[in-house]
């Protein structure tokens, strides 16, 4: 049997633990309630951001249409935003303050450094990025390596930091369907939804592209690119790219495209080569990234690079062994589908 | 000089924001322009057409089809091994022979100086004869491994074979060049890690350092020999037709094998989707073949690869052999036996077996006479050279039967890796929680396969 001192330990020791795990939970509730409001209030600040850049007024209502949060939530949290004063009122609409404006913008550039950093060190999908970012953005202490991140465009083409091309000679690619033949570059690629963005993503069409409208039909526009890519997508894709007329440099790329075209049939990926096929390399896909592009450049798959298949491999054709540069190297069947050749007769 | 050093990198900003981020492209492309005109005048090439050229891409056709592949891969595999296992015995007992002299001798100069016993008994018991048996199971296998293997890794014909694998390794999402790392464990598995610098890649990287410890390495294999032989062989050829016996013993060593790969795959499988923050990509260099080098082969075989092995081996071995010395001095060992024998029977194994496996973390060779040491009951590791004598020892004082020998089989493939390997894989990971993992996982995944296995199979054969 226990004795009196005992049970008084065993109570004592487990009114201590109770009151522990007690404070405990509380204190993950509140931390868990805390972030999703900061989450929620750095959410708004972004989209009235975007909304001024798109020189849109802001409502009440179309915050909650954006925020999906009941109006007493809302109410909440736009009076601790005013209160902060990082928004005023403007009338009936809402704006920011220069000060929320200055907060926007640091979680937007957070949001691109995260990306550039997914995109060029971890091997993250490609469509999967911007939602991991999304997430990521609200957080304080993040460490990504600075090494990675020095470089100032993120993968949708946006400048991470301070000013890129001016916005309004921005334009959609579906706002240029009367300038058939002309040449544009692409700017931008809206990574939301995620759907059409990965259909964008699988067709290889990436930022810093050029493009050349070839045909509009009723429902698809055909366009061909630097890379000799013949690509017929829906408007609705076409809607999510972004594009501006290049100045510099004009001559050479519709030098470059009229060669293209002229030697259309002769160019495919280096997949689709037959073993002991000559071709000449025309460039390396954007969406091959990191240190495997590096490591391609290095070992010479760059622009007029010759290349030829040599073998397969015991299994199949994947990972096939190509050689270039006086060197055998085996490649995958992703990669070398992103690798752009041409083939010579 | 602050300032201007800000002003030019704000400067460089402007441009590649200007130039989109594609100057080192145009860089890279324009360097290689420039060397390969320079180049075409300095350098002659082996071209693909010339009489050597042609041999070589015969050669690589041959080894790259499909019959030449699978022939090539197991022949070299099988004499490779086969060397390795039957000359390492021979030198493994010539070292320890060698030892027990040099042992002699110590003692009667410790007697001479008039050292007390305890610390005598210290001194070589514990620190001396620890080493003396980790160097000599531990340095024959090596010694003949590593040079065979090295020649082959010279000769240039290692990277064909990961070429054939990799549609293997890319379907769990593991690199081609993860079947040279995991033949190279074979030989050790701690070589077999640090082997895995090959793979560029560092997801994959990691993946291959945390599956290596599922190939059996020189270590293990005598212990799976001896189990295919004396307990499992008898129990289909009732041992009168010799030639049967080894045909079933090496099956089932074959198969032993195939376990472990494919838990390698299995557990490729897994991490290959956990670890998306690493970077991913393949890219295999394939060199032209050429004439070894022996003194390159000698030098990265017994420095690189065996001296530095070795080196760790020994530095883990002394802790080990003071626990060993603590349990013995203290009779520890039955006590010890009996806690851990109803943990051992949930997974057809038994206490000493698991005591044998933790004496036993410095080196996977030590397992057999740490076991016949238990069994025995003696102070010392036991070395027996006859294998019915073991079986005896086993099935009399262990109660060991075909069951006991598969659960262990298995123990001994999936089990954690050797304290040795450890060492690499944290001196390679730099990554204390990644080597708590690749300890952890690999037990994990031997007891709850041992567990499935024992007690939802074999408990119920009862047909022997």
């Amino acid at each position: 049997m226990y004795d009196d001192i005992q049970v008084i330990f065993i109570i004592f020791l487990s009114v201590l633990t109770i009151t522990f795990l007690f404070q405990i939970s509380t204190k993950l509730i509140i931390n868990r309630k805390n972030r999703l409001i900061k989450e929620k209030k750095e959410d708004i600040l972004k989209f009235l951001y975007n909304q001024s850049e798109k020189n849109q007024e802001t409502n009440f209502e179309k915050i909650q249409l954006f925020s999906k949060l009941k109006p007493e939530k809302l109410m909440k949290i736009i009076n601790i935003l005013l209160k902060e004063r990082k928004i005023k009122y403007d009338k009936e609409n809402i704006k920011l303050t220069s000060d929320g404006a200055k907060e926007a913008q640091e979680i937007i550039e957070k949001h691109r450094k995260i990306e550039k950093y997914l995109f060029e060190s971890t091997s993250v999908k490609i469509e999967e990025i911007h939602s991991i970012a999304e997430k990521e953005e609200h957080s304080n202490n993040l460490n990504i390596e600075p090494a990675n991140t020095y470089q100032c465009i993120d993968p949708h083409g946006d400048v991470i930091k301070g000013q890129g091309v001016p916005s309004f000679s921005i334009l959609k690619l579906t706002q240029n369907l009367d300038n058939t033949n002309k040449i544009f570059k692409i700017i931008h690629i809206e990574d939301e939804p995620r759907e059409i963005y990965s259909k964008i993503v699988q067709l290889d069409i990436a930022p810093f592209d050029y493009i050349k409208i070839k045909e509009i039909k009723t429902n698809s526009i055909k366009v061909i690119t630097n890379r000799g890519q013949l690509i017929e997508m829906d408007f609705i894709l076409a809607g999510n790219i972004f594009i501006v007329e290049e100045e510099t440099k004009k001559e050479d790329i519709e030098i470059l495209f009229n060669e293209i075209e002229e030697k259309i049939d002769l160019i495919s990926t280096l997949d689709k080569l037959k073993i002991n096929e000559k071709a000449k390399i025309l460039g390396i896909s954007f969406y091959i990234r990191g240190e495997e592009k590096r490591r391609l450049l290095e070992l010479g798959f760059v622009r007029n690079s010759l290349v030829e298949p040599l073998y397969n491999n015991m299994l199949g054709n994947d990972p096939r062994v190509y050689r270039i540069k006086n060197t055998n190297i085996a490649l995958r069947k992703e990669q070398a589908q992103k690798i752009y050749v041409q083939k010579l007769n | 000089m602050g300032k201007n050093f800000e002003d030019i990198i704000k400067k460089a900003e402007k441009y590649r924001i200007k130039y989109n981020n594609t100057f080192r492209d145009k860089i890279i492309e324009d360097m290689h322009q420039q060397i390969s005109t320079t180049l075409a005048d300095v350098i002659q090439y082996r071209e693909t057409n010339d009489f050597l050229g042609k041999i070589e891409k015969y050669v690589d056709l041959f080894l790259t089809s499909r019959i030449g592949g699978i022939l090539v891969l197991t022949i070299m595999l099988s004499i490779v091994l086969w060397i390795t296992l039957s000359g390492a015995g021979y030198i493994s007992s010539l070292l320890g022979s060698f030892f027990e002299y040099i042992e002699s001798g110590l003692r009667k100069i410790f007697h001479f100086l008039k050292i007390p016993e305890l610390i005598t008994s210290f001194l070589i018991d514990v620190v001396y004869k620890s080493v003396a048996i980790v160097v000599a199971v531990m340095l024959p296998p090596m010694t003949i491994f590593f040079p065979l293997f090295t020649f082959l890794e010279d000769l240039g014909l290692l990277p064909r074979i990961a070429l054939n694998m990799d549609k293997i390794f890319k379907s769990v999402g593991a690199h081609g060049n993860q079947s040279l790392t995991m033949m190279v464990g074979f030989g050790c598995n701690a070589a077999g890690v640090v082997s895995t610098r090959i793979i560029k890649s560092p997801k994959e990287r990691l993946i291959a350092i945390l599956t290596n410890n599922f190939m059996p390495c020189n270590g293990r294999w005598p212990l799976l020999i001896m189990i295919s032989t004396i307990f499992l062989a008898p129990l289909i050829s009732s041992s009168s037709n010799p030639l049967v016996g080894s045909l079933i013993a090496s099956t089932a060593l074959v198969l032993s094998v195939f376990v472990g790969l494919v838990f390698t795959l299995i557990i490729s499988l897994g991490l290959s989707k956990f670890l998306k923050s690493l970077g991913s990509f393949y890219i295999l260099e394939i060199p032209p073949f050429r004439k070894p080098n022996f003194l390159r082969i000698l030098y990265t075989s017994v420095i690189d690869r065996t001296v530095f092995v070795l080196a760790r081996a020994v530095y883990m071995a002394i802790p080990a052999g003071i626990f060993v010395w603590t349990i013995n001095q203290l009779n520890l060992s039955q006590n010890i036996t009996n806690t851990l024998d109803p943990f051992g029977k949930l997974f057809g194994l038994d206490g000493t077996i698991i005591l044998s496996y933790i004496i036993a973390l410095p080196a996977n060779e030590i397992v057999i006479p740490a076991l016949l040491m238990l069994y025995t009951g003696s102070k010392n590791f036991v070395e027996i050279e006859q294998l019915q004598s073991i079986y005896q020892i086993l099935t009399v004082y262990g109660n060991w039967d075909w069951k006991t020998g598969i659960c262990v089989m298995l123990f001994s493939i999936l089990h954690n890796p050797c304290t040795t390997t450890i060492l690499t894989i944290y001196k390679e990971t730099q990554s204390l929680k990644w080597t708590i993992i690749a300890t952890v996982l690999p037990l994990i995944t031997a007891f709850s396969t041992l567990f499935i296995v024992y007690n939802l199979l074999l408990k119920h054969i009862s047909f022997l």
